[in-house]
């Protein structure tokens, strides 16, 4: 019987000034601020930085490969719209040695990063529930 | 002690009540926790909802896993608990109860009689139950009461007789189920109160609903949700009668030379013990119940205990649920809690072309992680500001109604063990394959044709479908593996859900469906339970 090999999980190191730019700036391709918050503002970042330290760590891996090839595509110099032309080329296969499912992934935690309870490290002031109209929010 | 019960969940706690009142003394184990609500309280990232970030009710991912082979892939994967994968209902005092959204059906009376209102069904172990609705109506009523349903008798033109009306009535509607109810009646349809075990009025020493956005996936502040860790279990612990062990990790049913069970060998912390009992019950869910049979063995059940015609662990069900998004332009979003307020039977059976159907209801209040990632137009990128913008003007302008599918029982779905994988404590972990059968994708197709319509009729200026997927069924509405039968060749346990070959073991769970409805079980597990114990105190009286 075949069976697949679990991933492992290597200690955490935290991230270099330039990844957590480059995080940044991913992040705010999938939430950009204009006159509604975005991920910076919800603090998007600080929330994958921690939970890849810990319960999420088993894409930290996954992240540092992907930001290490968009540091090498020279992502930080492109102006915006060209940051997202290139994560859609990303997320139709079009970019060699970052996977598809990097967007997805990044997408899902920066959702989570903006909807999430505040508790987990984003979502600060419960920006992203007052976005959608319910400023009570979904925790007490 | 007289019985030993193995899970605190749906049905566990019904069978303790029962058995502390009738003066037997009950050891009921539970390998989870008895929460607070404090310890979990209302983060939907670690919720019954979504568990991006480990379940809230437990099991955790540091002690159990699971082997799974998912539709057509090859390979065994190994899965962590919160996975979704995993198939997990939970594991707590309450079991699934505590952060269930608490819709209380009652199954039609051909839910239990498939097989001869539809025919063999291939590819499925389609078959009918060996009791019958008006067999199961007594303790359905008994279950409303003890654990506290609201709702309106008469209300559904579908529903069976019934003895006795609800005890409280039904919680009042919610905007979405205000706009939903006249669309259904223009389309000729029946649409009705969901019955909910949630408080509409103070009840049984439990306040009544305060209306919170926040049900489904979480535990109630107020218990004004029926959970059985807040009705069936303090009652029995009340008696005297009943010694509620938490973090004890049943590990095998220990058997005698004759076959029948001498007690529980159980793990507290990674201290082995031995709970000899008089009588045992199996009430983990159908996934751990098979797993917890097929782990208990001597040479009289050599591939497990109750498992000597391979039905144990076999036609693993769930429900496939289906059905569709709409956006309007007004306002469908008021906070009001539950949220899920309105459904209608008119397509559980009668269907052309369909073997079943299901229940159609509005949604519980949509989580906001959940609702960016679920809820969204499939024509739309799912990052990028055109998203965003759309998030922010639409959470308050979507409505989702959706139905669970009837599934077809299906013999390759199960639930083995593998020796090879083991959890925290070396018992051997679950080991699932199988995919639904393709006529849960056909009934889902047809559910979802039937929930745009209502939406429509609603006012949604644009709606889209909700399909099932074609993976492993289960999780958290999961049961079959041990079915109920009359013969004990084509089953595990018979009417009174006692293992066929075994005098004093019984199940007593969702895994005795023969089939599992177009509804939330919970009601139906209960129902059992009820109906078994009674069987049960007579049995223990008589020696």
């Amino acid at each position: 019987m075949a069976v697949a090999s679990a991933t492992v999980a290597l200690p955490f190191q935290a991230f270099s000034s330039e990844q957590r730019a480059l995080l940044e700036a991913v992040c705010e391709q999938m939430l950009p601020s204009d006159d509604l918050p975005g991920a910076k503002e919800a603090g998007v970042v600080q929330y994958i930085e921690r939970q890849l330290a810990g319960t999420l760590r088993q894409y930290d891996a996954a992240y540092r490969s992907a930001l290490a090839e968009l540091r090498d595509a020279g992502f930080l110099a492109m102006p915006f719209d060209d940051r997202t032309r290139f994560l859609e080329q990303v997320e139709a296969g079009k970019v060699k040695d970052i996977p598809a499912s990097f967007i997805r992934m990044l997408a899902d935690h920066t959702m989570q990063g903006f909807f999430g309870d505040p508790k987990h490290g984003g979502n600060r002031d419960r920006i992203g529930w007052k976005m959608i109209g319910i400023e009570k929010g979904h925790s007490h | 002690v007289d019985a030993v019960i193995v899970g605190a969940g749906a049905g566990g706690g019904v069978v303790a009540q029962e058995l502390s009142r009738a003066g037997f003394r009950v050891a009921l184990l539970e390998r989870g926790k008895r929460y607070r609500f404090a310890e979990t309280d209302h983060d939907e990232l670690r919720s019954q909802r979504t568990t991006v970030l480990g379940n809230a009710f437990g099991p955790d991912d540091e002690r159990y896993k699971r082997l799974v082979k998912i539709g057509d892939d090859p390979q065994f994967r190994i899965v962590p608990a919160s996975d979704g994968n995993y198939g997990n209902v939970a594991a707590c005092v309450g079991g699934g109860t505590l952060s269930y959204g608490a819709m209380a059906w009652r199954f039609l009376e051909k839910d239990f009689r498939m097989r001869s209102t539809y025919g063999a069904t291939e590819g499925s172990t389609l078959e009918d139950w060996p009791i019958s609705y008006a067999d199961l109506e007594p303790y359905y009523t008994r279950a409303e009461w003890e654990i506290g349903v609201s709702g309106k008798a008469g209300a559904n033109p579908f529903e069976p007789p019934r003895s006795k009306p609800y005890p409280m009535p039904p919680l009042p509607f919610n905007r979405e189920a205000s706009l939903l109810a006249p669309a259904a009646r223009k389309l000729g349809w029946h649409p009705f109160p969901i019955p909910m075990a949630i408080n509409s009025k103070p009840y049984d020493g439990r306040p009544a609903c305060i209306a919170c956005p926040h049900c489904v996936g979480f535990s109630c502040e107020v218990n004004a949700k029926g959970s059985t860790a807040v009705n069936v279990i303090p009652r029995a612990i009340k008696t005297g009668n009943c010694d509620l062990r938490t973090e004890c990790v049943a590990k095998e049913i220990l058997l005698d030379a004759t076959g029948d069970a001498t007690g529980v060998a159980y793990f507290n912390g990674n201290q082995l013990y031995e709970q000899p009992a008089r009588i045992v019950i199996v009430a983990c869910s159908a996934t751990e119940s098979a797993r917890l049979l097929l782990n208990s063995r001597n040479k009289l059940h050599p591939t497990g205990l109750g498992n000597q015609t391979d039905w144990v662990g076999r036609n693993l069900q769930g429900h496939a649920y289906a059905g569709a998004v709409g956006l309007f332009e007004q306002e469908t979003y008021d906070g009001v809690g539950p949220g899920a307020r309105i459904a209608l039977c008119d397509f559980n059976h009668g269907n052309p072309g369909i073997k079943g159907g299901s229940m159609i209801a509005n949604e519980f209040i949509r989580l906001p992680y959940l609702f960016s990632r679920n809820m969204v137009p499939p024509r739309m990128k799912r990052w990028g500001r055109e998203y965003k913008h759309w998030l922010a003007t639409h959470y308050k302008r979507t409505m989702s109604v959706k139905g669970p599918i009837q599934e077809m029982p299906v013999w390759e779905n199960r639930v083995e063990i593998d020796p090879s994988v083991r959890d925290h404590w070396g018992i051997p972990v679950v080991k699932l394959t199988g995919k639904r059968h393709p006529h849960d994708i056909e009934a889902g197709k047809f559910i979802a044709t039937k929930a745009e319509q209502w939406l429509k009729a609603a006012g949604a200026v644009e709606t889209w479908k909700s399909l099932p997927g074609k993976g492993t069924t289960g999780g958290q509405h999961q049961a079959g593996t041990c079915r109920m039968s009359a013969d004990a060749k084509t089953g595990v346990v018979d009417e009174f859900c006692r293992v066929h070959t075994s005098d004093n073991v019984y199940v007593i769970d969702g895994s005795v469906h023969v089939t599992n409805g177009g509804f939330n079980p919970s009601l139906t597990i209960q129902a059992i339970a009820f109906r078994a114990s009674e069987h049960l105190v007579k049995t223990i009286k008589k020696g």
